[in-house]
């Protein structure tokens, strides 16, 4: 028997053209991709990753990351299980942006949603470290305080980003997806019937309806 | 084998046995080994070759992904599957006949439709399931045990719609013992070939028998999903046929507040009053509706005239539309600007337009079930893409723009009408994705007023069209929340409380008679579920005196003898429900909490009184207050 799948809904969040797609564009695109989805552009697109005996199944969803829209982020990120958050090392507004959404997250998304920083466009850095302007240290302290994962990446070389998805796989409470199952309302975003993990759960549905 | 129990609810001694739930008395395998009996034959060599080319070939299970599967193989039997089954298709039908029994009291909003369209679509899921398990066993061993009819006791369960809706609650519990469990049985069918080793089938398999079985789930998976695309596709179009009106004229009320574009037609048929319907589309329309060549257009908002919130929604969104598509057109605005389009977008590009034109069109005009619909707005996200490096910063802002340009009718619909009526455990992934973006793309156009827009707009702008940017849309009407608790399953005829109040005041009776009514149908209802009771020891001597006949409440409920909320007692869904009995209801349902203070003090002891604790002498004594009341 193979392993179980866990799927995850991801959402992407951060100011427009700091690289949330090209990050997962580079991620999808990665030599471990074995099965394609059709996808929307890059704007929704899974991948699945093997993590120790389980299979994580992504579903990222993008967000447009223009100012105008923010205030729609909330139908984006409803039942996420986890965020990236994404800024630009070279353009510090798109910090401050980044900042105000691990505050939003922490205060409006799913409880246990597990937040990725991650400051991309490091490349830029190799040829000119001047080019910072956001300080790793800062983005340390952010992510310390906040609880979050933090990554340094560059979706052009593609260095690091595996390891924001696969610190995010691990950090996925298997067990606590269950919570987020019970959610039967509009949005079940894992497809139940590959997923194990659900089974008791849906027996448990089977016998609350019994009355 | 057992045989067959019937459940006939203990306060009703008129209950049709034919209602009453079978599968739930019967031990776990037998509910199994019954689904080895085909009623059917038509589809039997159809399945049969599917099942051969299976077994035929032995390749490597893994699990739960279809690349296990060769392409033919699904093409062979999966996509050759163009229509449903006609033992399924008959489930719908009698579904949709069920839907068009008067026996509703006030027409159901959308959301008690919803609601009881999800119900259904599980159901069917399951029985397909069932449907083809029965194929399968039938192919891997001689057919079984064939003696009872779980399959058509399921679907008489269904067709008792309202009731429906209770026995399934009931019976999902056998489902749970028996293969009809959906994740777990089908991913590992080990779990199924286990109980069906207490049928005394094999006891042991091999690990080749396992492989088959193994893929054989995952062809009935398939399969099930083509099944439930068939479904919703057949639904709708059969309601489109029959249209939506219950057989009963009563069924035809409209709200009358509904002062916004409700079709008045009372059926999807005739509602055809579109106002510009695209002509140079009828390829599509025809491409739509093969089988009805006579339909003219699809129109959703025939399903929504019930809750009038929507409509009035959809409109004022289509007045917005309007009037920011005119004030882009007179240049007043810069869309692609204002919505942060980047540059490298090229929006005039005519065949792309064209294309997104037309779908969006037969997103909204051709296209019944949600299903397609879906697809369709998969389409026009894919027709936005022309660069890989494309993400949700562009398709945001294009679907905007080309909302605003295009300004496709009943938008706000077609969205609310795939959330609520497609199958909602497939409605997931980048179709869930699609519908969000459209979503979202209509929350932002509602939301927009004046002051998203430059001073000198603001002063140029015509007071008509300062009127409609006032405001947000969402903050004049609120649309009824689905997720909410007030929206129970429309399990019960009767509304809640609060409706039955505003119903009274909306039909402007004088709060006099109101009230005294009110007052007496209070008492009656409180009475009907005592004596509903008494009737189980002795024959009611009070019948007579009562004004109505004595409804068929069987209920837990009505144990309670609270005459505050009559209508809680007759909130119990009754069971054998069939027309004539919705009258009673019907002439039931005007009480209004407040003229409970009409009420003498000494004739609510018994208030808070149980019914079981009430003694005789008690009961004669509420008897006497009702003869008071009723003078």
């Amino acid at each position: 028997m193979s392993n179980p799948i866990t799927s995850i809904k991801l959402v992407l969040l951060g100011e427009a053209a700091v690289g949330k797609s090209s990050i997962v564009l580079r991620f999808v695109s990665n030599d471990f991709s074995e099965n394609k989805e059709p996808t929307i552009g890059a704007a929704f697109l899974t991948q699945r990753v093997n993590i120790n005996d389980h299979t994580v199944k992504f579903e990222i969803w993008d967000t447009a990351g223009q100012e105008r829209f923010a205030s729609l982020a909330p139908m984006y990120y409803r039942n996420a299980q986890a965020a990236l958050v994404v800024y630009d090392v070279t353009k510090p507004q798109s910090f401050i942006k980044a900042r105000h959404w691990v505050k939003e997250l922490h205060e409006q998304a799913s409880k246990n949603i597990i937040i990725a920083l991650v400051g991309n466009k490091i490349d830029i850095l190799e040829d000119n470290e001047n080019e910072r302007k956001v300080a790793r240290e800062e983005a340390e302290k952010l992510a310390e305080e906040e609880g979050l994962l933090f990554f340094e990446t560059s979706a052009k070389t593609g260095t690091n980003i595996s390891e924001v998805f696969l610190g995010i796989g691990e950090k996925i409470p298997l067990k606590g997806l269950e919570d987020e199952h019970n959610n039967n309302g509009l949005n079940v975003t894992e497809d139940q019937r590959i997923n194990l993990a659900n089974t008791a759960n849906a027996s448990e549905n089977a016998s609350a309806c019994s009355c | 084998m057992i045989k067959q129990f019937h459940t006939p609810p203990v306060t009703n001694p008129k209950f049709d046995n034919s209602l009453s739930i079978r599968e739930s008395y019967k031990p776990r395998q037998s509910a199994l080994e019954t689904l080895g009996e085909r009623p059917f034959q038509e589809e039997d060599d159809e399945l049969d070759d599917n099942n051969d080319s299976e077994d035929s070939k032995d390749i490597v299970e893994k699990n739960e992904t279809t690349g296990n599967l060769t392409n033919e193989e699904i093409e062979e039997s999966v996509n050759s599957i163009k229509n449903l089954p006609p033992d399924l298709s008959r489930i719908i039908d009698s579904f949709i006949s069920d839907l068009k029994q008067p026996k509703y009291l006030r027409p159901l909003t959308i959301i008690q439709l919803s609601y009881l369209f999800q119900g259904f679509y599980t159901k069917f899921d399951k029985l397909c399931f069932q449907y083809l398990s029965n194929n399968g066993l039938n192919n891997n061993s001689p057919p079984i045990l064939t003696s009872s009819t779980s399959f058509f006791a399921a679907r008489e369960s269904l067709s008792t719609g309202l009731s429906g809706i209770f026995a399934r609650s009931r019976s999902s519990s056998t489902a749970s013992g028996t293969s009809a469990t959906r994740g777990p049985r089908r991913s590992s069918s080990l779990f199924s070939l286990e109980s069906n080793s207490n049928g005394n089938l094999t006891q042991m398999l091999s690990p080749e028998e396992i492989k088959k079985h193994l893929k054989q789930n995952e062809l009935n998976n398939l399969k099930i999903e083509k099944y439930m695309i068939l479904c919703e596709s057949y639904i709708f179009n059969k309601l489109l046929e029959v249209g939506i009106s219950a057989t009963s004229p009563r069924k035809k009320i409209i709200p009358s507040h509904s002062s916004s574009s409700i079709e008045t037609t009372t059926s999807l048929q005739s509602s055809t009053n579109i106002n510009s319907p695209e002509k140079s589309h009828e390829d599509l329309l025809r491409h739509h509706h093969e089988n009805n060549p006579n339909q003219e257009t699809f129109n959703v908002s025939s399903l929504f005239r019930n809750t009038p919130e929507f409509c009035k929604f959809d409109k004022l969104l289509s007045e917005k539309l309007r009037c920011l598509s005119k004030l882009s057109l007179d240049g007043k605005i810069n869309l692609d600007e204002f919505l942060g389009i980047p540059e490298s977008i090229d929006l005039n590009d005519e065949t792309r337009n064209k294309e997104l034109h037309n779908s969006l069109t037969k997103f909204t005009y051709f296209s019944i079930s949600p299903h397609d619909k879906a697809q369709i707005l998969l389409n026009i996200h894919d027709s936005m893409t022309y660069s890989k490096e494309m993400s949700n910063d562009e398709f945001l802002s294009m679907l905007i723009y080309y909302i605003i340009k295009f300004r496709p009718k009943k938008l706000f619909l077609n969205a609310e009408f795939i959330k609520l009526f497609r199958y909602k455990k497939k409605l997931i992934q980048k179709e869930l994705y699609a519908l969000t973006n459209l979503e979202a793309a209509l929350l932002f156009i509602e939301g927009l007023t004046l002051t998203d827009f430059s001073m000198e707009l603001q002063d140029e702008l015509s007071s008509q069209d300062r009127k409609i940017l006032e405001s947000k849309i969402s903050d004049i009407i609120t649309l009824p929340n689905v997720s909410s608790k007030n929206n129970n399953p429309p399990t019960a005829i009767i509304d809640s409380p609060t409706h039955a109040n505003r119903s009274i005041n909306t039909e402007g009776t004088s709060s006099r008679t109101n009230s005294n009514e009110g007052f007496r149908n209070t008492f009656d209802g409180s009475l009907r579920n005592i004596i509903g009771k008494i009737r189980l020891y002795t024959p009611p001597s009070v019948n007579n005196l009562k004004p109505l006949p004595l409804p068929r409440t069987s209920s837990q409920l009505s144990m309670d003898y609270d005459g505050g909320s009559p209508l809680r007692s007759l909130a119990s869904p009754s069971r054998g429900s069939s027309g004539e009995e919705d009258e009673t209801h019907l002439s039931t349902l005007t009480p209004s909490r407040s003229t409970n203070s009409t009420i003498p003090d000494s004739w609510k002891v018994y208030k808070d009184s149980k019914f079981d604790d009430l003694s005789i002498a008690q009961l004669k004594e509420i008897f006497e207050i009702y003869q008071k009341v009723i003078e």
